[in-house]
């Protein structure tokens, strides 16, 4: 074997078992034998990938992989690399003349880049026939093993609420002006996300959100196509937040613990493009996170009321009406000079420029800070 | 692509381990650049065993079995490399060919995947036409 391999464990002797019960061969790459195939063993559906070899066998990296994710998979959407990166990977040697198989279980996040593919494989796309309307966004829910006793209701809850905010962040920078379309996402997501679960797989939860504007719908699923894509990548991650705003990227990463702690997968489908991420990557993806949203002075444009200003201490704090969020800070040089009246009270809204500064800590948490450098009264409540 | 005609060479000009009717009439006259990973830089006849000669694909037929996989454009292979961690450290080879050297068509679901069946004395002398992209790099 040309590859260390250090994930396979020391001294092991298993027993071979017989080829045939590598069972359900789907091969999907191959270059003078298969090089990619989908498989059945032990009952569970796996993805696998020929990694390496020798005079004796040939060795494979399979993972199990769900009905979503091998949909996924072949339409060239889901990462094969982040397919095998799962503590339920599998090291099988298929041993010369196809005289039987050596399975060994392996933690997939242990294995070497060498042994994975890279992070930027797809397969290349096999049409699935399936189509999504023009401006909707579709959400196709799934776990390893299906979702045969139903989704729980925490789990769809939590879900719909952080796709809800994300797309709201991602809307908020395209639309920085806070024109009329701030907050529009967020009412339709309300209003006309409907469920439809004759579309999806058997077992899977398949929803589809439309909204009026189809422009608002390809804004969030390039925003998440280029997150999923960034994968771990700090460095890509960063890019991203330096041309869409950190905000947006929190977002994601509250997407990513809700995925987590629900362990569900989704795939993202629209006319224009999809992403597919795993629970299985979301802790990788999420740590990746507080390194890439580091910067240190990000400006942006938030909408909302002050809860507190202090002119002589020089601080103040501000609510973002829309998402609640308690934003603390400095008074800048700009404002103090310019002495204008300033309200505290939820009733007076006002549109405020800031200078937001990230910090990441030793412990890899993130601190942010503002600075505050232009208010402009806005609408009330009433008005809007 | 041009149209397939089975001019000359003649049949019995295929290797022997082929079987009758291989490769089948639609297969095209090799006609263009034809992209081949190979495991070693420059190419040896090793390199060009088939899924027959390795034991693999036992399923599939044998006309399949005895032809090479092969690629019309170099961005395919690479990406097969990306994918696929044994094929990795392999080197992008390719070659000019005509329809002396044999046919090709497209197989598998991929659009990307072809299959190239090489007459004898192209196959014998295969390490000689294929040389790797870039030199020794690639």
């Amino acid at each position: 074997m040309r590859s260390s391999w250090h994930a396979l464990p020391s001294q092991i002797e298993l027993p071979t078992r017989g080829m045939d019960e590598l069972a359900e061969l789907d091969i999907v790459e191959e270059f003078n034998g298969p090089q990619i195939v989908f498989a059945t063993l032990d009952g569970d559906r796996l993805f696998g990938v020929a990694a390496d070899e020798d005079e004796s066998a040939e060795r494979w990296v399979f993972a199990p992989v769900s009905k979503l994710e091998e949909r996924a998979l072949r339409a060239g959407i889901a990462s094969p690399r982040e397919a095998l990166r799962k503590d339920s990977a599998l090291i099988i040697d298929i041993l010369r003349g196809r005289a039987g198989l050596r399975v060994v279980p392996v933690n997939g996040e242990e294995l070497s880049d060498e042994e994975l593919p890279t992070a930027d494989a797809r397969l290349d796309p096999y049409p699935s026939g399936q189509t999504v309307p023009v401006g909707r966004l579709r959400f196709v829910l799934d776990r390893i093993g299906g979702v045969k006793d139903g989704l729980p209701i925490a789990a769809v809850s939590d879900f719909l609420r952080d796709v809800q905010r994300y797309s709201n962040a991602v809307v908020a920078f395209v639309h920085s002006n806070l024109s009329r379309e701030h907050g529009r996402f967020s009412d339709e997501i309300v209003a006309e996300a409907t469920f439809s679960l004759h579309t999806a797989e058997a077992g899977s939860l398949s929803l589809d959100i439309a909204a009026t504007n189809p422009q608002l719908s390809l804004a969030v699923i390039d925003h998440l196509r280029q997150a999923t894509d960034a994968g771990e990548s700090s460095q890509r991650l960063a890019s991203i937040a330096v041309q869409t705003g950190a905000r947006a990227l929190r977002r994601y990463e509250d997407l990513l613990v809700t995925l987590e702690r629900h362990e569900l997968q989704f795939l993202a489908q629209s006319v224009s493009g999809s992403a597919f991420v795993s629970w299985t990557s979301a802790s990788r993806f999420s740590a990746a996170m507080p390194e890439a949203v580091h910067r240190d002075v990000e400006p942006i444009v938030v909408r909302g009321f002050f809860r507190d200003f202090g002119r002589d201490r020089g601080e103040f704090v501000f609510i973002d009406a829309e998402t609640e969020d308690v934003l603390e800070g400095a008074i800048g040089k700009s404002v103090l000079d310019e002495n204008a009246p300033i309200t505290v009270h939820e009733t007076t809204r006002y549109i405020v420029m800031m200078d937001r500064q990230m910090v990441t800590t030793r412990g890899g948490k993130t601190v942010r800070r503002h600075v505050l450098s232009r208010i402009v009264e806005g609408e009330s409540p009433a008005d809007s | 692509m041009t149209s397939a005609s089975h001019a000359a060479p003649p049949d019995h000009e295929w290797p022997e381990h082929f079987v009758q009717e291989c490769p089948s009439a639609d297969a095209y006259p090799l006609d263009r650049e034809i992209f081949y990973l190979v495991e070693t830089n420059p190419p040896t006849s090793a390199d060009f065993r088939c899924a027959l000669d390795r034991g693999v694909f036992v399923e599939f037929p044998l006309c399949l079995r005895v032809g090479l996989s092969c690629a019309v454009a170099a961005t395919d292979l690479y990406k097969k490399r990306e994918r696929v961690p044994r094929l990795r450290r392999h080197h992008v080879a390719s070659a000019t060919l005509s329809e002396i050297h044999g046919r090709y068509l497209q197989t598998t679901h991929s659009l990307y995947h072809h299959t190239m069946w090489l007459r004898r004395a192209a196959l014998m002398n295969a390490p000689v036409l294929f040389s790797c992209q870039g030199g020794k790099e690639s």
